[in-house]
């Protein structure tokens, strides 16, 4: 070869013209019939792969609850906050406030009722609390009239029909 | 078969991707690309043997990951780049066991199959002598004929860098056909 043939532009422009510009140029080829003895091999060698070669596993459908529930929490939660805001406000005594005893017609009506008066609210009063109350301008029930009423539940007899 | 170019088949890339027709369709991907596979992994690791145990578990890796494949990349760049990764592990592990891959030269001499033709094969040997990176691209660009882009996808580097690369190996080329 000439000086001229070995320069490097030369030279690689002479072997793509030759037609060496190819990927097994200056090689050594491989057995007779290799790739097609290789991909018959090499599929054969393929392991089994359920991750590629299974389908997904059909989903089963998700219940009335499953679906709801994240809502129904939801829900439960801003029912909690409410309830909750609702008591701060109550009890801070800028919300809603509970109806005064006085304006309960049923207690009312029940606390001027002598026979409950009677039954269910002096039993379970001592007599110094009575007396308190009466020395408080309810003069119409006297000790003995207390008393008196204190003895007929109890099935004594009064003081005065004693006397 | 022995032009690099193998035309992608979007059929082929959609039937990867379906359980069904995953095996069928990878069998023919091994029989596009075994060959140009083959040529850019035996011009890493410079013999037959360690060429077709390369070529083995490039295939293993990528039937090991198909359903990762998603069609995004070229299947042939996906496959380049699982073949020059298991091509420099292979020659890695060759280097730690001090075990070179036979010297190119001998290698073709020695070989009953080479061609014998002489600009080709000392042009083989002034390739062997370049670097590894630049061997690579070397021969990607001009044995594979690759464009530099798809060649900086499959080694993740820039494409001005793989025309650095790729001049300094001509130039390196030109100094060992100087030499003679």
């Amino acid at each position: 070869m000439s000086n001229n043939e070995h320069k490097p532009n030369g030279i690689l422009e002479q072997a793509r013209h030759r037609g060496l510009a190819k990927p097994q140029a200056g090689m050594s080829m491989p057995p007779q019939g290799y790739f097609d003895d290789f991909a018959a091999r090499m599929a054969a060698a393929l392991p089994y792969r359920p991750e590629a070669e299974e389908k997904a596993a059909k989903k089963t459908p998700r219940t009335l609850w499953q679906r709801t529930r994240p809502y129904v929490y939801l829900a439960a939660m801003f029912a909690g906050i409410w309830l909750m805001l609702q008591m701060f406000a109550m009890m801070g005594g800028t919300g809603h406030q509970l109806e005064p005893i006085e304006d309960n017609t049923v207690i009312a009506e029940a606390v001027n009722n002598d026979d409950f008066f009677f039954d269910y609210y002096l039993d379970d009063i001592s007599n110094y609390d009575a007396y308190s109350y009466y020395g408080d301008g309810n003069e119409q029930y006297t000790d003995a009239s207390i008393d008196d009423a204190a003895d007929a539940d109890a099935g004594t007899i009064p003081d005065q029909e004693i006397n | 078969m022995t032009d690099r170019k193998v035309s992608e088949d979007p059929e082929l890339t959609a039937r990867l991707r379906s359980p069904d027709t995953v095996r069928a369709a990878f069998t023919e991907v091994i029989r596009k690309y075994s060959e140009p596979l083959y040529w850019l992994i035996r011009k890493m690791v410079r013999s037959h043997d360690d060429a077709d145990d390369v070529l083995q578990n490039t295939f293993l890796k990528a039937w090991d990951n198909i359903e990762n494949f998603r069609g995004e990349a070229k299947l042939s760049t996906w496959l380049y780049k699982i073949a020059i990764n298991e091509s420099l592990s292979m020659i890695d592990r060759e280097r730690r066991r001090d075990t070179v891959a036979l010297d190119a030269a001998a290698d073709a001499t020695a070989d009953s199959h080479f061609d014998g033709d002489d600009l080709a094969r000392r042009l083989r040997e002034a390739v062997d002598s370049l670097p590894e990176k630049q061997r690579l691209v070397f021969n990607m660009k001009y044995f594979d004929d690759m464009k530099y882009d798809e060649i900086s996808e499959i080694l993740g580097t820039s494409v001005g860098a793989l025309k650095a690369s790729y001049h300094l190996a001509t130039k390196k080329i030109e100094q060992y056909f100087d030499g003679d």
